[in-house]
């Protein structure tokens, strides 16, 4: 019997007492054998430790099948010794790593199943910005309500409203849609620079609004100038005073 | 005596200084850029009537005889009453031309077949009120100090004005597009029909909202956000997205 199967029957049991007793002496003995079942030792602990996901009732008949033929196959002894449990480790390893596949795979399903969701708002939204109608269009906004993060797309389609729509109030709750995402960079921006070209108060307002209470500094000078223009009514010049006061940099 | 009766109504009509323009319009909508106090009500008709009730002491100026006068955009007066009426499009658009010349705010009556939408902006202090009633169509609403009367409409509609309030007494809600209703410093009060599917936008950041609807608080993760300023949810299960903003003022919804 070579080191090995001593070791691996030592350490399954499958010894005598006597004959345990005379491995136990030649491992005192001998440090390349007592090292060797130290590594072995090892190599038990972890596969005790193991702890494997429950597996669905397919995979654990496949394996269990697979197993069954594999100790019938081996037919050296009734118990699972070390030399076929490498086989049934290599086995285990499918079965974790399919069973992680598996997760990875239902994780990565669902993310995709939100994406391909997200995806048909932004379709949708973006098929009812056409519509002739102004409410019609409205209504095409109040998507992005659904969007508890921002999206890109989403971003594009109310900035978009917001610079380009023929109809204030289509510009207007695009501004007020583009509110939920005010802590944006891109969204930041674009009120500001649409506060030096919007022409209706309400929508003017609403940016004044939003910039102010999110204490955007690159607001200040746009505003500074609305509070100094000849051609602005006197209330916008009181929000955008009042929007200054609010960024505290008056 | 029919003749007889007719002349005597039209002899009370011009001792009243009442004027009629007609035009025969089906579809599409009533775009009204700038005209003064207007009452429109929607009827079973093909034709658009714009009527007003002229000034007593309305007169062109001596030094202006012979002469026509236009607005910013080259347009004049094409119907005696003060407007400049052309199709446009699918659309019938109306612009005033000048001043009114109707008595104290008492405006333009204006009858539109009920197959016609609005779209109505305003932007000076001239107008003080804007009155819709009866219309089932789309109604847009742009002005800065128009308060708005809307009474037996439906939606779909979108509603903004700076300075006015809004009154808006629905017959039903139309679940075909979105109504929203925006003042900055007016208030905003909607009366819908206590069966009304709506999904609720209500908004206020200085004001008040108050309502007798049982309204369904949406929730994120289980968490209901309970704010007297911002309210989104649902009534009767939800249905077409209803909002109601003011920057300043109340926001009153009610069940008729």
């Amino acid at each position: 019997m070579n080191k090995e199967n001593k070791i691996i029957d030592y350490l399954e049991g499958q010894m005598s007492f006597e004959e345990s007793i005379k491995f136990e002496q030649e491992l005192k003995k001998d440090p390349v054998l007592k090292e060797e079942f130290a590594t072995y030792q090892l190599m038990y602990n972890e596969v005790d430790q193991i702890k494997l996901e429950k597996p669905s009732i397919t995979l654990k008949s496949n394996f269990d099948h697979l197993l069954e033929t594999e100790i019938k196959n081996s037919r050296k002894t009734k118990t699972l010794t070390f030399r076929n449990i490498r086989n049934v480790a290599a086995v285990a390893a499918i079965l974790v790593i399919g069973i992680l596949v598996g997760q990875n795979w239902t994780q990565r399903s669902f993310i995709s199943k939100i994406d391909s969701h997200n995806a048909e708002l932004v379709s949708e939204m973006k098929r009812n910005m056409n519509s002739e109608s102004v409410s019609g269009r409205i209504e095409a906004l109040q998507v992005s309500h659904q969007f508890k993060s921002p999206e890109n797309e989403v971003l594009k389609t109310l900035i978009k409203s917001m610079k380009n729509d023929e109809s204030p109030n289509v510009r207007l709750a695009a501004v007020e849609a583009l509110d939920n995402f005010a802590k944006e960079e891109i969204v930041r921006t674009a009120f500001v620079k649409q506060l030096s070209q919007e022409k209706d108060p309400f929508v003017l307002i609403a940016l004044i609004n939003t910039l102010s209470e999110q204490k955007v500094e690159k607001a200040i000078d746009p505003l500074q100038h609305i509070t100094n223009a000849n051609d602005v009514a006197k209330f916008i010049k009181d929000e955008a005073h009042m929007g200054l006061i609010k960024i505290e940099k008056i | 005596m029919k003749y007889l009766l007719t002349t005597i109504i039209m002899c009370v009509a011009l001792i009243a200084g009442a004027q009629e323009y007609k035009v025969a319009h089906n579809g599409g909508k009533l775009i009204l850029e700038g005209v003064d106090d207007v009452k429109i009500e929607a009827y079973d008709g093909s034709e658009v009537i714009f009527s007003i009730n002229s000034k007593k002491d309305h007169k062109e100026s001596e030094r202006a005889a012979g002469l026509k006068p236009i607005n910013s955009l080259g347009l004049e007066d094409n119907t005696d009453i003060g407007l400049s009426v052309s199709k446009d499009g699918e659309n019938l658009k109306a612009i005033q031309i000048g001043q009114c010349m109707c008595r104290d705010n008492e405006g333009y009556t204006i009858k539109i077949p009920k197959s016609m939408g609005i779209d109505y902006s305003h932007s000076t202090y001239d107008s003080d009120h804007l009155r819709i009633k009866n219309v089932n169509k789309e109604i847009v609403v742009s002005t800065n100090y128009t308060n708005i009367n809307l009474e037996d409409v439906t939606g779909p509609m979108s509603i903004k004005t700076v300075y006015g309030d809004i009154e808006a007494k629905f017959a039903s809600l139309n679940q075909n597009s979105s109504v929203s209703l925006n003042s900055v410093y007016g208030f905003v009060d909607a009366a819908i029909p206590s069966t009304s599917k709506a999904r609720l936008n209500l908004r206020t950041p200085y004001g008040q909202i108050y309502t007798d609807f049982d309204i369904k608080v949406e929730t994120t993760d289980g968490m209901r956000s309970l704010t007297d300023k911002k309210i989104e949810g649902t009534v009767n299960n939800g249905g077409v997205d209803l909002i109601l903003k003011s920057g300043y003022e109340n926001i009153y919804l009610r069940k008729k």
